[in-house]
């Protein structure tokens, strides 16, 4: 039921905000293949499975004796071999689009015409995110704002961003915090000890040290907004 | 970004400093109510168990009234003291928020040592968390609330070397007013303990 109801999910996620991570799509073909391999691999590797449930099979065996259950086992097989080919094609998928990179990358910014306000940013968006504030009137502000066309002023008028500075506490506490649970689960004591005070450590560096930020000043804004999307009035729209 | 950005900046105004704290305030809500939802999981989850158990299984035989009473009464106090303290650094009194924040520590310490005595009872009278459903939910509720006691008593400490070394700046009455949401957070979540696990326990 993993599969289906949550891995699906996560590989549609990912499908849909790749670009909004990374700036181009990813490959069309290779994804429909890594589609219907799934799909077909999983309904027969599974449906067979669940016939066998009720046979009697227990899950997970290491070796069994029973004949009857041989030829749904062997359907079963064809499956994971199905899905097997589903995940060689979504790594052909990767490997095809970052090699196509620049021929996917148009309208990354947009590339399914969205409905959500993550779409009205560049992809990937600047460190700021939005250079000027959405102003949200409706549900589906973006795609209302898309139909009528109406952008709103021409000149944005754009403000000094001020952003926490990059910091690298937040990856070691996160780190330790992994290895920390990792020693407890397996009871590794001293591994335990050294990785709590490791994030500790970390925590009371951020704490104590001062607070360091960097200011993108107004007219550095207006050049990455126009380098970004330099044909788009979109984002000035919500201001 | 890097080439257009100056290396280090410094905030220029009271509007900016605002956004800022409000930003930080407004994040610490959101944490706020994430770990309200992992209480509610964790009250759902012993409601669950002690409501389908039979008679005489649940935590009833081992609940010691005057301990729960005493553990109500010093972290009620400590919300108390720390109420003292954060009205101490508006004034702003530093040195007395310290003497408040003082008194709200060993509170919450009390509070503690009184919570891990009931558990040290429970366990050598053979009622550890493995000894039924209810008595490993009774511990996870309970043990995560003393989890969150013991880091805000880090906190604490912490937050009184903030406020002697800096005294009363934006950011140490920023993060006072945190912790004080965080702590008051933390007697809400021990007067839900209370209503759903002793009370019940006690008729």
């Amino acid at each position: 039921m993993l599969i289906p109801g949550a891995l699906f999910g996560y590989f549609a996620g990912v499908q849909y905000w790749f670009p909004k991570a990374f700036g181009f799509r990813l490959e069309r073909r290779w994804g429909v293949r890594a589609f219907w391999a799934w799909i077909v691999g999983f309904y027969l590797a599974f449906m067979p499975l669940y016939v066998l449930g009720f046979m009697g099979m227990p899950r997970r065996m290491e070796h069994y004796d029973t004949p009857a259950w041989q030829p749904l086992l062997i359907v079963a097989a064809l499956g994971a071999i199905a899905i097997f080919a589903g995940i060689v094609c979504m790594i052909v998928q990767l490997v095809v689009s970052i090699r196509n990179r620049a021929a996917l990358a148009d309208s990354a910014d947009d590339p399914w015409d969205g409905r959500t306000l993550e779409w009205a940013t560049s992809s990937p968006p600047a460190p700021y995110n939005f250079a000027l504030l959405p102003h949200v009137a409706s549900v589906d502000a973006f795609a209302v704002a898309k139909a009528s066309g109406g952008f709103g002023p021409d000149q944005p008028k754009y403000r000094d961003i001020l952003l926490p500075a990059d910091t690298s506490v937040g990856m070691i506490i996160g780190g330790s915090a992994f290895v920390f649970g990792f020693a407890m689960v397996w009871h590794i004591w001293w591994l335990a000890i050294l990785a709590g005070c490791c994030g500790w450590a970390a925590l009371l560096v951020r704490m104590f040290g001062e607070e360091r930020f960097v200011r993108i000043p107004a007219d550095a804004v207006a050049a990455i907004e126009a380098e970004r999307r330099p044909d788009s009035t979109l984002v000035e729209g919500f201001a | 970004m890097r080439e257009a950005a100056a290396d280090d900046a410094t905030i220029d105004s009271e509007d900016e400093s605002r956004a800022i704290i409000e930003q930080r305030e407004f994040g610490f809500w959101l944490y706020l109510m994430s770990d309200a939802i992992i209480f509610a999981l964790l009250f759902a989850t012993y409601a669950v168990m002690a409501r389908s158990a039979g008679p005489g299984a649940g935590i009833g035989e081992f609940v010691s009234l005057p301990r729960v009473a005493a553990e109500t009464a010093v972290l009620l106090a400590s919300s108390l003291s720390f109420g003292l303290a954060s009205f101490a650094l508006e004034k702003p009194d530093s040195k007395r928020a310290i003497v408040w924040l003082a008194v709200t520590f060993v509170l919450g310490g009390i509070f503690l040592a009184l919570e891990l005595s009931e558990f040290s009872g429970l366990i050598a009278a053979g009622a550890g968390p493995d000894r039924s459903g209810i008595f490993s939910a009774f511990f996870t509720l309970l043990g995560t609330h003393g989890l969150h006691v013991a880091m805000g008593l880090c906190w604490i400490l912490i937050l009184a070397v903030q406020l002697r070394l800096q005294g009363p700046s934006t950011n140490t009455l920023s993060r006072l007013r945190r912790l004080g949401l965080f702590w008051h957070f933390l007697d809400i979540v021990w007067i839900g303990i209370y209503s759903v696990v002793y009370l019940p326990a006690l008729v």
